[in-house]
């Protein structure tokens, strides 16, 4: 198991806890057009 | 035979000499504790579902001398059974995702990443607590409070601080309930007159089943790919979402938003509450818990309302930054205070959709959030 100083532990979850949240929410909103593009609802076809 | 007779009698009166005595005054305390969660449960409709078998559990397990909670005890095997193996919150997960309609967020798709700036509060809290001086994975159970979502603190707590448990579940369910509370005041700190004010029209237009169906399949893939550890949190919410969008299996949806969810939020509450013991929950570690974790749902809203403004100045001032406080993950909510701060200055505007979607961005993002936290915490080999 990997020791590391509190506020390395911090900084490196801070990074890319938060960043992989915001960078994977992002892929996933881009995929959501994406679809709504690619399958219209049956009002708009 | 009288002396059999007073031995017989003396039994009896073990318990009560107990709870009076100096060591049975931490659990006095909680016995205190545990007419609150009722008082607040049933006086009050505060997440009666949960605080009441919690309230109930830490009845049982501090009344004097009491066995449930040792070996064989009832709730010992109910603990055993769904919470050190994790399964309670998982099972409660499947519920969650077959009650939630992700409708809302396509509509708007970019409003969902105000779910993603709603779980930055984990992250200050985690480095909150490591300053208080609680170890790595503790802190990490504490910060997760953050994600403002029961099962997924419970999920990390139970297999990462199981000590720190009952404190952290009160905390997280505590603090949901609270979020009207909370929110308003830092809205109307952090925002002006003006941006509270600014209307936002209604989003029309539908979205097509075969999207629906494809959209819990994609997530869990995405984050299955980035965050393997994440899977049991991600693959049962996908699970119910999944089911539910599909209607073919009608029967399993319903089992699972009714009695399989029922059952076991009965379940965990009552093994919540056999962990708040007195000589075990009253210690400084909880109230700096229950303070940590009051704290986490402000820098969520803080964070939140922070990528609003961001929005409201990138679309023009089209976008109420209000609605970045929806993006937590307490459904829905967090979406009502958005519309009901909205309207207090101005009746006219309805915040509640665009809220919608990003309380319901806040949903999934806790459990993306939290699928990252678990596959960053293997890659520093903190966890097998």
């Amino acid at each position: 198991m990997q020791s590391m100083d509190n506020v390395s532990f911090a900084v490196t979850m801070a990074i890319t806890g938060a960043g992989g949240t915001f960078l994977v929410m992002w892929a996933t909103s881009i995929i959501v057009r994406f679809l709504m593009k690619i399958f219209p609802a049956e009002e708009q076809q | 035979m009288l002396q059999h007779i007073l031995s017989g009698l003396g039994g009896l009166l073990n318990g009560s000499q107990y709870l009076f005595s100096m060591n049975g005054l931490p659990n006095l305390v909680m016995l205190v504790v545990a007419g609150v969660l009722f008082w607040l449960a049933i006086k009050h409709d505060v997440e009666p579902l949960l605080l009441l078998p919690i309230g109930f559990g830490c009845l049982l397990v501090n009344l004097p001398l009491s066995e449930v909670m040792m070996k064989d005890g009832v709730l010992r095997i109910f603990y055993d059974a769904g919470v050190t193996t994790e399964i309670y919150p998982l099972l409660i997960f499947v519920g969650i995702g077959a009650m939630t309609d992700f409708r809302p967020l396509f509509k708007n798709p970019s409003i969902f990443l105000l779910g993603a700036a709603g779980q930055f509060g984990i992250f200050i809290t985690l480095a909150l607590a490591l300053w208080l001086g609680f170890t790595q994975l503790e802190s990490v159970c504490i910060g997760i409070i953050g994600a403002c979502d029961g099962p997924t603190t419970i999920f990390f707590t139970s297999q990462y601080a199981p000590h720190l448990l009952g404190a952290v579940s009160v905390a997280a369910y505590s603090y949901m309930s609270l979020v009207p509370v909370i929110q308003p005041p830092i809205i109307r700190a952090m925002l002006t007159k003006k941006e509270r004010g600014i209307r936002m029209t209604t989003i029309k237009g539908s979205v097509s089943q075969i999207t629906l169906i494809l959209f819990p399949i994609i997530v869990l893939v995405i984050t299955g790919l980035i965050a393997p550890k994440g899977l049991p949190l991600m693959g049962m919410v996908c699970l119910g979402n999944f089911m539910r969008e599909s209607k073919v299996v009608e029967r399993l949806t319903h089992a699972s938003e009714n009695e399989i969810a029922n059952v076991v939020t009965l379940l965990l509450g009552l093994c919540i509450g056999a962990t708040m013991e007195g000589h075990i929950f009253l210690k400084t570690t909880t109230l700096l818990i229950l303070a940590l974790g009051f704290l986490a749902i402000v820098f969520d809203t803080v964070f939140g309302l922070l990528l609003g403004k961001f929005y409201c100045l990138v679309s023009g001032g089209k976008i109420n930054p209000i609605i970045g406080a929806a993006g937590l993950s307490a459904y829905p909510m967090c979406a009502r205070v958005a519309q009901t701060v909205g309207q207090k200055y101005d009746k006219k505007n309805f915040l509640l959709m665009p809220a919608m979607c990003a309380n319901t961005g806040g949903q999934i993002g806790s459990v993306i959030a939290a699928s990252i936290v678990l596959g960053v915490m293997q890659g520093l080999g903190m966890v097998p």
